[in-house]
């Protein structure tokens, strides 16, 4: 029913969260549209591209203010909607609510914090057990992450991902038979493309952590000349000035979390593609603190030892 | 009003980012900015020779000035990120790997594997974790103050913890991050200042935190008091600890909700409630060089004295 | 709840369970539904029952417990048989107001106080006085910090025996060793002196507040800013003097930032109950001094009090004492207080007339428009109307305007929504002409702008400057500008005009409607880009609905919106089909009716 749902979204719109019988239908909707959809899912220009939210409700808001409003404009949200931000829940359900009202106009695909784990530790657990009073809300949107599409790509030219790429994919077409609907793993292809990082380096290399990739220019080039691509857009890392273009503009990371933690002061962006998949980068400051209620700017004094 | 201390004269200004109180012979400038722009990470990245945490308040400083002797005392992000390991990690480093790399080297390197390993070339090798045993450093002529090893039998070469759990008003508070990095997603490393003038002191703590999820905890304290009544001397103690991830998990109120394992509080005592033998010796077992805890009696020799 | 469907009456012994379910939302959900309980079980069980179950509660979850106390305040004694028995709910109700969880507490404490409005004085002599003692005496401070909002309610009912016991016992609680209690009966004092008479303000009120309001703790004394305003509101201004004015100045210069932000921040309702005299007497320099005060936040908060604190002194002492604070506050080094001036300088020009305002504020508008802060811009032209009406629309878009049309280019998006929403106003007061020569090439050009806010803005703006001056006017000046962005080659723009459309629509006429725009829109109806067609979709409805109840709109909606409207129901577009396929209906209805 179109109107429940508009109504849910107006609700979310105003940072309001909605009821748990409500997610529980929304999840429910969003994993039978979400299922159709592939490990890549297509999409048509004119779409917006935007990285990592993390649960920065006002701030995202403020996207929508710069970008327009969905359905009005199209978007790609690339991962990371939830954790360290103080409102996870309502601005994940938000996009859930636009993707089962609109599922043409917005396309959300899985980032690393996607994940039961992740966000045991980052904070969408346990704000949904403060909202809701138990789990059950965070078991729904669990369930729903594992249908999240792993990457898209944008009238066959611009390929989009969490993290970036995988020794072990180097056609778009290996990454359409992944078997996507589990938990993200700690290894193995899906965990590439939701963890590795572009480094200046040639080749593939491993983190210093001792755990996943980082992929240089060369193989980010090759990537793209054998897939026919024009651009790859990732988010996963933070760039101070919203976005950071890397080997000859082969790469770019694109980030939209404006002061991020609410305490880095960096600027976030999104990237418009137009029809033409001209591209545009705009650039964004944090919501004003009279609409984003979020600790005042300087901590309280503490009697600290 | 029936509070023992009476205020000291004192001056607060404010700037664009840089809070100052001139009080009892001291100016303290705190300086807290945004994190570092794309080309003064670039510069920055370039004379460390490692990349740089994901938040790097490149222009955060904390700087203790004696107008009497001239003696400057100062913490910043660009020294303390000098005392994070650049090159392979050696014995006392206290080098470590994510909780899963050998599961992760396993899936890659299994004869049998479905997603073998591809050719890498060797990556810029540095402490990923950002560990630093900063402890702030002097950024004036060193000869102004000369340091020893705090007498254990000597009241006032002790930090008095009763005095600072006293209530009495804060006339300058300041929280001054220096770093922070969340390890991409494996844990976080946290480089913090934070200090208090009271009445009759000043106190900082300067704090490295660092969670390596399913490895291990480790901190690493600096404490700085100042009394204003004994004026020429400060006292300074180092304390480092480390458990393996476990042992704090152990004091969580609750099954699900981890969180805690996020807060710098629940940490740290968390690690001062394990004991000495395990939190400051055996650690987990890295070997890092720093664990214990070390107190020193900085004097100042004021130009009045001379 | 529907209380006649019997399926949630009969299985009264599930709920009950319920409550005792092993799983805390199933617990939850019982408790939210106690009133269904209730009402099966009848009054009788209710009380004999269910009540004590309630009591015996107290080790769940913090949740039920908040839970448990919410309920009960929310007119549970219509359950338990009528206020004559309401009494019986203080017994859970006091045992949850001794938890630990303070949220807990203070929902216990918020239901008793529900309940005390419908006790009688004998229920509250009987039963809600022996349980403010108990609470009042108990061994744990929680129980203590509760007891100290409990006075308030009930003191008028009271006996004057008893009354003398509550003052007595109030006192106590504001003398409790543990600084959670003090700091309650500070927070209570100011609602327990509203219900005092006089002579026991002064007898009991006085010395208590002026033993917190020295307490050692500054978490105590900032709380006894609000006790101030409340006792003095009942005295007279001779006796605020006697009695209150060492302590609005100890207060006002208080060591701790947070004592004196406090009074900073209720500076204005403390000075209008403390009389003319110390008005003019103490309140003006000690307003001055915290306008002076190191700390930034105190400066903020008194910044924001400036204009109401302005009315209640004379206009020479603005002039000498307010004016230069304001001086030094617009170059202030924190832009918090900056902001906090801006947002509020605008209200001293009423005060000070039109001459006045020219020669002491208008610079320092001027001055704060060009602040680096943007917050600060912001919140001048958000205030500029009231300056308008002391000095006149001439006068200030004179002095203003150069910085106004610097502003319309500013970077950041919020402070050329301001000035945006200020033009209607301006164009208003100046006229056609100067608009023509001197804004309408800005209105038109924020259609182009890159943020999606201030493109909307500009549709808006437009609009209310053709209700200003004509739809005449718009066909030569407005429209044909709007309607040539539809070939540009990008999307967005192309949407603009569409936005555009919609939103002016109600103020053009019909003759402009079926000419040159139904042309633009049917044209856009084969535009590539979806999002495009089922806007053009729903521009279409927004027209047929607002013209379509004419018989000549009538004619332009069926000859020509439905035909477009039709075309799109087959769309490849499953949007634009249901944006269609609803605004052909509302067509259709609206033709038809």
């Amino acid at each position: 029913m179109p109107s429940d749902l508009d109504n849910q979204i107006a609700q979310l719109l105003r940072c309001e969260p909605i009821s748990e019988a409500q997610v529980k239908q929304l999840c429910l909707k969003a994993r039978e549209i979400l299922i159709e959809e592939g490990n890549v899912q297509v999409v048509d220009a004119p779409v917006t591209l935007c990285g990592d939210i993390h649960g920065q409700f006002w701030d995202m808001m403020e996207l929508f203010k710069l970008g327009g409003f969905c359905p009005d404009t199209n978007y790609l949200f690339m991962g990371d909607f939830v954790d360290r931000g103080y409102y996870s829940v309502e601005t994940f359900l938000l996009l859930l609510a636009y993707k089962v009202r609109y599922p043409d106009r917005i396309t959300l695909i899985r980032g690393n914090h996607e994940s039961r784990q992740i966000t045991q530790v980052y904070g969408f657990y346990d704000e949904c057990q403060r909202k809701y009073g138990s789990a059950n809300v965070w078991r729904y949107c669990c369930e729903v992450f594992d249908y999240l599409a792993l990457a898209a790509i944008v009238d066959g030219r611009v390929f989009c991902v969490h993290g970036g790429l995988s020794p072990n994919l180097s056609a778009i077409d290996q990454i359409r038979v992944i078997d996507r609907k589990q938990e993200v793993p700690h290894d193995g292809p899906m965990c590439d493309l939701l963890w590795s990082d572009p480094d200046d380096i040639q080749g593939w290399g491993l983190s210093p952590r001792g755990a996943g990739f980082l992929f240089g220019g060369d193989i980010t080039k090759s990537f793209a000349h054998n897939n026919a691509i024009d651009l790859i857009a990732r988010a996963h890392q933070l760039a101070m000035e919203g976005f950071k273009l890397m080997f000859d503009q082969s790469l770019v990371t694109v980030w939209s979390a404006p002061n991020y933690c609410y305490r880095c002061g960096n600027v976030a962006s999104i990237l418009e593609l137009d029809e033409h998949l001209g591209q545009e980068y705009k650039v964004f400051r944090h919501a004003p603190s009279d609409v984003r209620s979020v600790p005042a700017k300087r901590p309280p004094a503490e009697y600290f030892l | 009003m029936s509070s023992s201390a009476s205020l000291p004269p004192h001056n607060v200004t404010e700037d664009d980012g840089v809070r100052t109180i001139d009080v009892a012979g001291w100016t303290i400038s705190a300086t807290t900015k945004a994190i570092v722009t794309a080309s003064e990470s670039d510069a920055l990245q370039k004379t460390l020779g490692f990349p740089l945490p994901e938040m790097t308040f490149g222009n955060n400083s904390l700087v203790l000035k004696h107008s009497a002797s001239g003696w400057e005392y100062r913490f910043d992000t660009h020294e303390a990120l000098k005392c994070v390991k650049n090159g392979e990690l050696g014995e006392g480093d206290g080098g470590v790997k994510v909780g899963y790399a050998d599961a992760w080297l396993k899936s890659r390197t299994d004869p049998d594997s479905s997603s073998p390993m591809p050719k890498t070339v060797p990556t810029k090798p540095y402490d990923w974790t950002y560990t630093s045993a900063y402890a702030g450093h002097c950024s004036s002529n060193p000869d102004i103050a000369s340091s020893a090893s705090a007498d254990p039998t000597n009241p006032s070469h002790t930090i008095p913890l009763a005095e600072l759990t006293r209530p009495d008003p804060i006339l300058f508070y300041a929280e001054i991050p220096l770093y922070e990095d969340e390890l991409h997603d494996n844990g976080s490393s946290h480089f913090v200042v934070r200090i208090r003038v009271m009445p009759q002191c000043i106190f900082i703590l300067s704090r490295f935190i660092l969670r390596v999820d399913g490895v291990l905890f480790r901190t690493f304290d600096t404490r700085i008091y100042h009394s204003f009544v004994n004026s020429s001397c400060l006292v300074k103690e180092c304390s480092g600890w480390e458990a393996p991830y476990d042992k704090v998990k152990q004091f969580l109120p609750g099954r699900h909700d981890l969180s805690p394992l996020t807060d710098a509080n629940f940490i740290s005592k968390s690690l001062t409630q394990l004991p000495k033998s395990l939190a400051q010796g055996s650690g987990a077992g890295t070997g890092w060089r720093a664990l214990g805890i070390t107190t020193d009696i900085i004097q100042l020799t004021s130009s009045s004295q001379t | 709840m529907d209380i006649n469907n019997t399926d949630d009456i009969a299985p009264i012994a599930i709920l009950m369970d319920e409550l005792k379910a092993e799983d805390v939302q199933l617990r939850l959900n019982a408790v939210h539904r106690m009133n269904t309980i209730a009402l099966a079980l009848g009054p009788e069980r209710t009380r004999e029952e269910l009540v004590p179950f309630l009591h015996e509660s107290v080790e769940d979850e913090d949740e039920v417990l908040l839970a448990i106390g919410d309920e009960l305040g929310k007119g549970f004694e219509e359950y338990v048989g009528g206020p004559k028995y309401a009494h019986v709910l203080l017994g859970p109700l006091e045992v949850l107001s001794a938890v630990e969880e303070t949220l807990v507490r203070d929902k216990a404490t918020e239901s008793i106080t529900k309940v005390a409005e419908c006790l009688s004085q004998q229920q509250v002599e009987m039963y809600y006085i022996p349980l403010l003692t108990r609470l009042s005496r108990g061994e744990w401070f929680t129980s203590r910090t509760s007891a100290a909002a409990l006075y308030a309610p009930v003191y008028a009912k009271a006996s004057p025996q008893i009354k003398e016991e509550m003052r007595k016992g109030f006192a106590v609680l504001a003398s409790d060793d543990t600084p959670m209690v003090r700091r309650a009966a500070a927070k209570s004092l100011g609602k327990f002196a509203e219900t005092l008479a006089k002579e026991h303000i002064l007898s009991d009120a006085l010395p208590v507040y002026r033993k917190l309001a020295s307490d050692d703790q500054d978490s105590v004394r900032l709380l006894t800013v609000e006790d101030l305003i409340a006792i003095a509101k009942k005295l007279e201004p001779t006796e605020v003097k006697d009695q209150l004015l060492a302590q609005i100045r100890q207060s006002a210069s208080d060591k701790s930032w947070r004592v004196r932000f406090m009074i900073a921040n209720h500076f204005v309702p403390l000075a209008e109950v403390v009389g003319e005299y110390i008005v003019k007497e103490e309140m003006v320099n000690a307003f001055v001094q915290l306008l002076k005060d190191n700390e930034a936040e105190v400066r903020t908060a008194g910044a924001g009090q400036i204009p109401g604190f302005a009315k209640l002194i004379d206009r020479d002492t603005i002039l000498a004492k307010l004016v230069p604070c304001v001086r030094d506050l617009a170059h202030d080094t924190s832009q918090h207080v900056r902001a906090s001036l801006a947002n509020h300088i605008s209200g001293l020009a009423p005060l000070l007339g039109k001459d006045l305002t020219v020669e002491h504020l208008l610079p320092l508008f001027l001055h704060l428009l060009k602040d680096d802060f943007p917050d600060v811009r912001l919140n001048i032209i958000g205030k500029l109307e009231l300056v308008n009406t002391v000095i006149g629309i001439e006068r200030l878009s004179q002095t203003l305007l150069p910085a106004i049309v610097e502003l319309a280019e500013d970077k950041s998006w919020r402070v050329r929504e301001a000035i945006i929403d200020y033009i209607p106003l301006l164009a208003k007061q100046l006229g056609r002409p100067f608009v023509d020569e001197n804004l309408r090439n800005l209105c038109i050009a924020w259609l182009g702008d890159n943020v999606y806010s201030i493109r909307h803005a500009a549709a808006v703006n437009l609009k209310k400057l053709i209700e200003v001056f004509g739809v005449e006017w718009s066909r030569n000046n407005i429209v044909p500008q709007v309607l040539a962005m539809r070939s540009h080659p990008n999307y967005s723009f192309r949407m603009t005009t569409v936005m555009t459309i919609s939103t002016i629509a109600p103020s053009l006429d019909l003759e402009t409607i079926s000419g040159p725009v139904l042309e633009v829109l049917t044209a856009l109806i084969t535009d590539p880009i979806p999002n495009i067609r089922f806007n053009v979709a729903k521009s279409l409805e927004d027209l047929a609905t607002t013209y379509g109840t004419t018989p000549a709109g009538k004619t332009v909606a069926s000859e020509r919106i439905v035909p477009a409207l039709q075309g799109l129901l087959n769309d490849t577009d499953a949007d634009v089909r249901y944006y269609a396929g609803r605004a052909l209906e509302s067509t259709l209805r609206t033709i038809n009716a």
